[in-house]
């Protein structure tokens, strides 16, 4: 799976580290992850994955799919790296899904829906450089903390911290074409406060 | 009072009992669509006076619109003179008629107004004492495609509304709160401006 090389540089993931641990709450926006022909193929392929509706009415309506391709990448060794340098978490256990939001699409805030505390991570295979409504937002119950916004090719990563929940916005009918995007959570066995080094918590 | 700004079609006594049938009936739940309600001088005047109001932008997970803040706070003659009439005995009275629905002399009172790509997802408004549900749709001309139906939905099966209506100007929308009372508004399609005014009436 060739993903940017850049991103495999010790220096580059130290820097992306440093300014992921100083961001509130914790999160970083790693561009062009995966080289262009790499992406666009992928990027093809699950576009033309079939899709099977996910609908709550009071909690979430999307599409979700599987793809093989995907699975590898997330449990294969460049994420794993990326993972364990730039978020500093290893031996980490996972979970995932490849959404699809067409316009009326979204998912709410739920007082049932409460995730446990981890590291999110969104995976973006859209097409659009602009989007209209479909972005995350991080909230607690007083304030909205973070968006994060649909961008082709990136990966995202944001600290969940205990009372921070995630809505996704609904998707008008502006929108083109679907945001696709892999979203899923890290949940940390061990972490690693700064690059390499161990943590006490 | 009830005269000089509801249409008179609709305060016989035959009319009102035959609102309070169909309200009664309705599905998925109680409510009514009365058209051309208020004498339309005064929501002209309304209108106007509405859209010199401030509003607030709010963007949420249920919802995307403009809202004003309780309109009683307003200082513009025609509002203050419309708050007055919905929230006196007579109209209360008239809304208990209605609706069958023993109510107190407490309402609140809103204006909304809805754009390119707002909406309202589903809920039930399903709070504190709140009886009944109502809306004055204050836009001209718009049509089933420009989006901005009020829509009912069957709680038990809440995928495809069990009505829609379509925000007329002067109609004048009450539903029964309840936990089956689900509604939405639907996304608005193209540039039109939904504007509204509404709020609740309260009981004990």
């Amino acid at each position: 799976m060739a993903i940017n090389t850049l991103y495999l540089d010790g220096g580059i993931q130290k820097n992306a580290n440093r300014i992921y641990n100083l961001q509130k709450p914790k999160n970083i926006k790693l561009e062009k992850m995966f080289q262009q022909p790499v992406f666009l193929l992928l990027q093809e392929k699950i576009y033309k994955s079939k899709f099977k509706l996910k609908f709550h009415f009071d909690k979430y309506k999307y599409f979700v799919t599987e793809l093989r391709e995907v699975n590898s990448f997330l449990r294969g060794r460049y994420f794993n790296l990326i993972v364990r340098n730039i978020i500093g978490v290893k031996n980490y256990k996972l979970k995932y899904e490849i959404r699809k939001f067409e316009p009326g699409n979204y998912t709410l805030l739920h007082d049932s829906y409460k995730e446990q505390p981890g590291t999110d991570f969104i995976l973006d295979f859209s097409r659009d450089e602009r989007s209209y409504g479909g972005y995350i937002a991080y909230m607690t119950k007083r304030e909205e903390l973070l968006q994060i916004k649909s961008a082709p090719n990136a990966l995202s990563f944001v600290k969940r911290d205990k009372g921070v929940m995630k809505y996704t916005k609904y998707v008008t009918h502006q929108q083109k074409n679907p945001i696709i995007q892999v979203v899923g959570n890290i949940f940390a066995k061990k972490s690693l406060n700064s690059f390499g080094k161990k943590s006490d918590s | 009072m009830l005269h000089e700004f509801i249409n008179k079609k609709y305060l016989n006594e035959k009319e009102i009992k035959k609102i309070n049938k169909r309200f009664i009936g309705a599905e998925p739940y109680p409510h009514f669509v009365l058209d051309n309600f208020f004498i339309l001088s005064k929501i002209l005047r309304l209108r106007k006076a509405v859209l010199r109001e401030k509003f607030e932008r709010i963007d949420k997970d249920l919802f995307s619109f403009s809202h004003t803040k309780d309109l009683i706070s307003s200082e513009k003659e025609e509002i203050k003179s419309f708050y007055s009439f919905v929230s006196s005995k007579e109209f209360i009275s008239l809304i208990e008629k209605f609706t069958s629905e023993k109510l107190i002399q407490k309402i609140d009172m809103q204006a909304h107004i809805f754009e390119r790509g707002d909406y309202l997802l589903f809920h039930d408004d399903d709070l504190e004492e709140r009886k009944i549900a109502y809306i004055l749709y204050l836009s001209h001309g718009f049509a089933a495609k420009d989006g901005g139906k009020l829509q009912l939905y069957d709680a038990k099966t809440p995928i495809c509304p069990v009505k829609e209506i379509i925000p007329k100007f002067n109609s004048f929308v009450c539903f029964k709160v309840s936990k089956k009372s689900l509604h939405a508004v639907e996304e608005i399609m193209n540039s039109k401006q939904r504007l509204t005014v509404g709020g609740w009436f309260y009981g004990d």
